[in-house]
């Protein structure tokens, strides 16, 4: 063999699996999302706190990168970091499409659907959905509201019925009142949390 | 637990590996080696020949593993040549009959001694003239090899920690340089062991056989460059305990002739391998390329061409290689001045191309060199300078690889350890333009060397007791004196004479022993 770096290139590519599992974690909805790391195993089971199961099996996600030899040798690392940065990408997209499955998947068995009816998006439809979700609330009695995540095309009819839902005193109020709704029941949750005979 | 580590290494090597430290268990036994297969392939079914203390001459064909009754078959006629076939060589009387060995790292099965002793018989009965066969197998291998080691095992935590740090390493990174001088030194090479001349000699013994050992992992790898450098920094050790201890050449020679010989064949490998090949690239696609790409085509064409140097000064006839002056060409491209360190091999490159006729390509090497270090160190130079002669391209490279930042590049911008060196090569090329133009910015240069307290110490990997000394050049310089300075061989070391032609591979190993005197001899 030729003289080599193998320690160094070792090193390397560690740092940069480390750099690509932080790029596809850096997504803005897959940042929000909790990874944990699962050493050994063939199969997941979950239960949600308002007593859901979920059973799931393990998923390739996957991205292929061809590099040719003359690359290499003229680009060096920064081709190769630039190509594995690009199936981080890849990857990234792959990840979120999966999570969106697997929320489709489970609202549709749970039911925590909300139907539109074939009417038109409005802000009629966030109050619903705020309704159909566990909220949070902080030590000084803020609710930890849910991120929404809507297809781009609908950012124009989102923003208005944002407004709408800011500005529209009848909206103001349902908002407030599904708002103490939860409330409540998070205070009931709380006070479940005990120690009982 | 060391012994363990022998039988482990002895049962998996090759016969390949083991030749050298067999040879040196035949020296510690009294032989004089006549011949070694210089490429393995064997003459006359002789892979090395000796003449024993008593007289007798003694030829070995070496093989690896097991010999049963197949394998006896496949070998049958280069056995019949080991015993049938007289040596040929001037020191040889071919009237006198020779003993033969079958030499193997594994066992010699019952059916094959059976038909052994029978062949032996059957030449004996029939006084057919053909020589006695005997054999050597693993358990007896094993009892010579651990027997020249006994005593100079480590035997102190920190030693068996860095034998067995070098017994594992990484076959395919670069070689430990500096880990396994430390052990060459704390473990063979000792003051203690120098007190006692036969002490002193088996210590010089016992290194040829644990370094064959201790690469391992990188004959494994056939990692060639690495094995070279380990058996160049034996060479180099070698030499400095002797010298510094007054020891008669006979009592060391043999043992510096095998590992000569060592490293002219893993050269002849490396070169086969690069017949084979249509670019450098190595190992793992991952962080190769670019300026690592680079590095191994500096260091790879850098070796090449000292081992070139080295033949061209041992022997007087050697004409330069067209394959190496073609490769060049080929990789010129790629040649990186990465830092100081890289200077000898770049220093190698010019020699070379001088011999062989293409002073225009040395001179644009020299001249870019010292431009190089010109405005690379510049002492106002904030960042990017050349590192110097100490760091290792490794660690430059682990800075662009891993985002690095342990060294501080500012502690080389205005100073260098190369570059009046390279003044004086100019000068002996009678670069008078070149110099002139640049010598304002030479004058600011702060010019660094390690002078060792012991000459001998040129030799050693590193030593504590010596001066780094730092001057600046005349502010103003007269050109008759800076060329009569680079002519002048008046304070060149009588080693650097002795040893020169090895010099040119040990500066690769040690690039941080470069100074004037030496350069000066070298470029002589």
């Amino acid at each position: 063999m030729l003289p080599d770096f193998d320690g160094l290139k070792r090193a390397f590519i560690q740092k940069i699996n480390a750099d690509m599992q932080k790029h596809v974690r850096n997504e803005p909805i897959l940042s929000q999302i909790k990874h944990y790391r699962h050493y050994e195993g063939n199969q997941m089971n979950s239960r949600s706190m308002d007593g859901n199961v979920h059973d799931s099996n393990y998923r390739e996600l996957s991205s292929k990168f061809e590099i040719r030899n003359d690359e290499v040798i003229s680009g060096g690392y920064l081709t190769y970091i630039e190509k594995v940065m690009n199936t981080a990408t890849d990857i990234q997209g792959q990840e979120v499409g999966v999570v969106f499955k697997t929320i489709g998947d489970v609202t549709e068995k749970t039911g925590n659907v909300v139907d539109g009816r074939n009417e038109p998006f409005g802000p009629e439809m966030i109050l619903a959905a705020i309704d159909k979700v566990l909220i949070d609330f902080d030590e000084n009695g803020n609710p930890k509201m849910p991120s929404f995540v809507f297809h781009p095309s609908m950012r124009e009819r989102v923003m208005a019925s944002k407004a709408k839902l800011e500005s529209d005193p009848e909206f103001i109020r349902r908002h407030a009142e599904i708002i103490e709704k939860k409330r409540k029941e998070w205070h009931d949750r709380e006070s479940n949390r005990k120690l009982v005979d | 637990m060391i012994e363990r580590a022998i039988e482990n290494w002895l049962t998996k090597t090759n016969e390949r590996n083991f030749h050298i430290p067999f040879c040196q268990v035949l020296l510690n036994s009294g032989h004089k080696i006549i011949y070694i297969s210089p490429h393995r392939q064997m003459e006359q079914g002789k892979d090395v020949f000796t003449i024993a203390p008593d007289g007798e001459y003694c030829a070995y064909q070496l093989k690896t593993g097991d010999i049963d009754t197949a394998v006896w078959r496949k070998i049958n006629g280069e056995i019949n040549e080991l015993i049938q076939l007289p040596f040929q060589h001037p020191e040889v009387d071919k009237q006198k009959q020779h003993k033969s060995f079958l030499v193997t790292n594994g066992v010699v099965k019952d059916e094959v001694r059976l038909q052994i002793r029978d062949i032996n018989e059957d030449n004996r009965t029939k006084n057919r003239n053909y020589s006695h066969l005997s054999f050597k197998d693993r358990d007896e291998l094993l009892g010579d090899f651990i027997d020249a080691q006994k005593k100079f095992l480590p035997v102190e935590i920190p030693d068996i920690k860095l034998y067995l740090e070098l017994f594992l390493s990484n076959g395919r990174d670069l070689f430990p340089r500096e880990k396994y001088f430390d052990f060459l030194t704390n473990t063979l090479f000792t003051a203690e062991n120098a007190k006692q001349k036969a002490n002193f000699k088996n210590a010089i013994g016992s290194s040829v056989i644990v370094t064959a050992y201790l690469l391992n992992n990188f004959q494994t790898a056939q990692n060639y460059t690495a094995i070279i450098e380990a058996w160049t920094l034996l060479y180099a050790s070698l030499i400095q305990y002797a010298k510094k201890n007054n020891a008669d050449k006979p009592v060391w020679a043999d043992s510096a002739r095998l590992i000569l010989s060592e490293i002219a064949f893993n050269f002849e490998q490396l070169t086969k391998e690069l017949d084979e090949r249509k670019n450098l690239l190595e190992g793992v696609i991952s962080g190769d390329g670019g300026i690592v790409y680079n590095a191994r085509t500096t260091i790879l064409l850098g070796n090449l061409a000292a081992f070139e140097n080295y033949k061209l000064t041992s022997d007087t006839a050697y004409k330069p290689s067209t394959k190496l002056i073609d490769l060049i060409a080929k990789y010129k491209s790629n040649l990186w001045f990465w830092g100081e360190s890289a200077f000898p091999l770049f220093f190698n490159l010019i020699k070379f191309l001088e011999s062989a006729g293409d002073h225009a390509a040395a001179q644009a090497l020299l001249e870019e060199m010292s431009l190089d270090i010109l405005i690379g160190n510049d002492r106002e130079k904030e960042e990017g300078a050349y590192a110097g002669v100490y760091n290792t391209p490794e660690e430059l490279l682990g800075r662009y690889l891993l985002g690095k930042k342990e060294l501080d590049y500012r502690q080389f911008a205005g100073s260098s350890h190369i570059l009046y060196v390279l003044v004086l090569m100019l000068a002996k090329r009678n670069k008078k333009g070149f110099i002139a133009k640049y010598w304002k910015d030479i004058s600011w240069f702060n010019l660094l060397e390690f002078v060792p307290a012991d000459a001998t110490d040129f030799f050693a990997y590193h030593t504590g007791k010596g001066s780094n000394n730092s001057s600046f050049p005349n502010q103003t310089q007269s050109w008759t004196a800076l060329v009569a300075e680079a002519n002048d061989v008046s304070d060149i070391s009588p080693l650097y004479t002795e040893f020169r032609a090895f010099i040119y591979l040990y500066i690769n190993v040690c690039p941080h022993r470069v100074g004037k005197s030496l350069i000066k001899c070298l470029d002589s």
